[in-house]
């Protein structure tokens, strides 16, 4: 097999032979450790091998990390799949309790100018003005708003 | 088969891979070098990946159950607010007819 080595210009080439068996050889080794035959030659010019290698690195153990990394792209994408339509679901929960905040807020404006009218005095809202703003502010700021209560989540749902 | 490969590497690459060219031929002897390399690169690869990966599904665990509370905060949000809208409104429309009812008396 001819190798050739160049920048993609027309006079920089360099040109290397190596004979079919060896080279056969090396394109199994590339492909058995996941690498590009191209850059495995590089590698081979190179010579820069590693030779302190300690004895806990052998093809099982490679084997074992191959399957662990499977494993945990699966559980992954297990997850990814579960979450997205989560996500989706509850930022239309908060979108609606958003409506009902802007509702409320109208409302309680209206409570207010009604008692005041009436000589009464004025109600607390205080839980209530606290989700209010809350709901309000949903997606407004990613997770800085105070939250009523538990939670520490803003889910921006289909916007990001 | 007399094939051909050609690679396209750098300016700069070029100019490393030509210092190398004398030690080729005796590079090509030492296909176990190559071998044991290529191995421990790919050791060292997927125990980076195997750490990014838990890394990652770690955030994600995390971020799922943040929002399965988000999600059962944000039910009962809703149940409560809903319970309230019904509350004002019954509430305002009682005032409004006072108001009415007082405005209609002076």
């Amino acid at each position: 097999m001819k190798v050739v080595i160049s920048t993609g210009g027309r006079w920089k080439k360099l040109k290397l032979k190596i004979d079919d068996e060896t080279f056969a050889h090396v394109e199994k080794i590339a492909k058995k450790y996941g690498f590009r035959v191209d850059d495995t030659i590089k590698m081979l010019l190179k010579g820069d091998f590693i030779d302190d290698i300690p004895p806990e690195i052998t093809d099982g153990k490679i084997e074992e990390l191959k399957r662990e990394v499977d494993s945990l792209k699966k559980e992954l994408y297990g997850l990814e799949g579960k979450w997205s339509p989560l996500k989706f679901k509850t930022y239309y929960l908060a979108m609606d309790n958003q409506n009902l905040a802007i509702q409320l807020a109208a409302m309680i404006a209206q409570n207010k100018r009604l008692r005041k009218s009436l000589g009464m005095e004025e109600k607390e809202y205080g839980e209530l003005e606290e989700k209010i703003h809350y709901y309000l502010n949903f997606g407004s700021a990613e997770g800085g708003e105070s939250k009523p209560g538990k939670g520490n989540v803003v889910p921006n749902g289909g916007r990001g | 088969m007399d094939g051909e490969i050609e690679i396209l590497v750098s300016e700069e690459e070029f100019q490393e891979l030509k210092r190398h060219k004398r030690e080729f031929k005796s590079n090509l002897k030492n296909l176990e070098g190559l071998e044991r390399t290529l191995r421990v690169l790919q050791y060292r690869y997927l125990t980076e990946k195997l750490a990014e990966l838990e890394k990652k599904l770690e955030e994600m665990k995390e971020h799922y159950s943040s929002l399965i509370e988000f999600e059962k905060m944000a039910k009962e949000d809703k149940v409560y607010l809903m319970g309230k809208r019904s509350e004002l409104s019954e509430e305002n429309r009682r005032l409004e007819a006072k108001v009415r009812g007082h405005e209609g008396s002076h």
